[in-house]
């Protein structure tokens, strides 16, 4: 048996770092997306108190969101290039 | 059955009919049962993508096995670098790089192990789908086909570091793994998003649900479907219609990929309603942030994994997943029963499965030929029937799946004695 245990290793450890920028991260982009929409409507919190809508943050919750569906999108092109090339003949640069 | 009955052989560019030889026969049933094992494929894992959608409210049910469905058949059109080579992982009836098959091999015996391999899978399925278990379908096909490759040559057969390395392995760190990162998301998801109103924060969540949920299901489509359209490759390359060549020049044959996409999504869109409650109720009660965490980590990494050297079943990761988000999020409670039960079952998939791949091969090749195959066959659809019938009564459909969780453990005990008192 030949099990090349560093290169398991290395690709755990890759798999983790991975998983966590991107599972995690993604995640957590898109929350500050929600808490910035939260804030950008106005209107009565659970705390009671009152706060005008704020246009500034409602945009920079679209910007997050925008951020979070570019990366998933890239990832998508990324993961279909093999197929886009075989179906459409179109080699993309990623 | 050795006589010409005649027929042509479809697909084929060759001028002259191909004779209906035993050979062509158990190619034949063989290739059936490859659509079999991934229709299974498809219902057993509708949960992975959909059963926290399900079970927040995000989607309803027949909507979420719809999108699932229709997004493994866009994913089973997409995946064109076939996993012509699936068999290699566990077996030596293969060439590691061109996927022809080993000489010395002969036609017959190559076949009946594929489809000695395909009944352990699909009966393991069935069974652990009856006992609304989370196993991984890929884990009970490699492990059908290494009890069938056990029974057929021995364990010179067997691909021991590759079963240690590219199975073993990535199976025991993989719910670990998943679980780390959707209890990281988790957690920063309820850390950032604790001042939000309660109704916008379940209904952004929602969205984001929902597009997690989708990718889950587009990579299970191109992963999976993937795995059926190698064993059907294989089995036309040792019965000689199709040469490792032929794949490398022009890509599988069309039939092949619509066929294994299609099933795949079938099986999707019925649903495995039995599986899909045990994760989306039966783990951990889930909310849809929760549910949008769980989901982002087990896209992430069941789309990343493979190309990073390791490749990692989508059971396993979904299912760390779901039990990281009831540990990432402070309060909320694990039923580790459950989750222990399901561990359980994923222990015993390869030796099961394997089990039931060996028996079958024996039974097959005793009789041998197309009477075996047929026998085989006939085992199949018997057992199978048996354990569809056994779920009918205690039934979970799209219109209870939703219900209250009662108790600690799975809800089918696997007394199965005690069949015939309804729940």
């Amino acid at each position: 048996m030949d099990i090349d245990l560093t290169s398991i290793a290395t690709s755990t450890l890759s798999v983790i770092v991975v998983g966590i920028l991107l599972g995690a991260g993604l995640p957590l982009l898109f929350s500050l997306g929600i808490v910035l929409q939260d804030r950008g409507a106005g209107g009565e919190h659970a705390d009671g108190s009152i706060t005008a809508p704020n246009p500034a943050a409602r945009y920079a919750s679209w910007a997050f969101f925008a951020v979070v569906a570019l990366v998933v999108l890239y990832g998508l092109l990324f993961i279909t290039k093999g197929s886009i090339s075989h179906y459409l003949g179109i080699e993309l640069p990623l | 059955m050795n006589g010409p009955i005649g027929g042509w052989h479809g697909g084929s560019s060759r001028p002259h009919p191909v004779v209906m030889t035993g050979e062509l026969v158990i190619l034949l049933l063989l290739i059936v049962t490859a659509v079999a094992f991934d229709f299974t494929n498809g219902f057993h894992d509708t949960g992975n993508a959909m059963a926290t959608s399900i079970a927040t409210g995000a989607l309803k049910p027949k909507v979420a096995v719809a999108l699932s469905a229709i997004l493994n058949l866009v994913g089973g059109f997409l995946s064109v670098e076939v996993a012509v080579t699936v068999t290699t992982s566990v077996l030596k009836i293969q060439d590691t790089d061109t996927g022809a098959l080993m000489a010395g091999l002969d036609a017959e015996t190559a076949m009946f192990i594929i489809f000695a391999g395909l009944v352990g899978g699909i009966l393991w399925n069935l069974l652990t789908w009856l006992l609304g278990l989370p196993s991984s379908s890929s884990h009970a096909l490699f492990g059908g086909l290494l009890g069938a490759g056990l029974a057929a040559l021995g364990t010179s057969g067997i691909n021991w570091s590759g079963l240690t390395a590219k199975v073993i392995i990535p199976a025991l760190l993989s719910p670990f793994i998943a679980g780390l990162v959707a209890a990281i998301g988790v957690w920063l998801v309820f850390r950032v998003t604790r001042g939000v109103r309660e109704a916008r924060r379940e209904r952004g969540f929602r969205y984001g649900q929902i597009a997690t949920a989708s990718l889950v299901s587009l990579a299970h489509g191109t992963g999976d479907a993937q795995k059926t359209m190698g064993v059907i490759a294989l089995g036309l390359i040792a019965h000689g219609t199709l040469s490792d060549q032929e794949i490398e020049a022009n890509g599988l044959p069309v039939w092949i990929i619509v066929l294994c996409a299609g099933a795949i999504a079938l099986g999707t869109y019925l649903g495995g309603w039995r599986i899909i409650r045990t994760l989306g109720k039966g783990l951990v009660e889930l909310d849809s942030p929760q549910g949008m965490a769980a989901e982002a980590s087990s896209a992430a990494i069941i789309l990343t994994s493979s190309h990073l050297g390791m490749a990692l079943s989508t059971t396993h990761v979904a299912t760390g997943s779901i039990i990281g988000s009831g540990v990432g999020r402070p309060g909320a409670k694990v039923r580790w029963g459950v989750a222990g039960r399901m561990v359980v079952g994923w222990l015993m998939t390869l030796p099961a499965a394997a089990l039931v791949g060996a028996v079958t091969y024996f039974v097959g090749h005793l009789v041998g030929g197309v009477g075996g195959a047929f026998l085989v066959f006939g085992i199949l659809v018997v057992a199978g029937g048996a354990i569809y019938r056994r779920s009918q009564q205690q039934k979970v459909d799209h219109t209870n799946v939703n219900a209250e969780w009662e108790g600690e453990g799975t809800e089918l005990a696997p007394e199965l004695a005690t069949a015939g008192k309804d729940a």
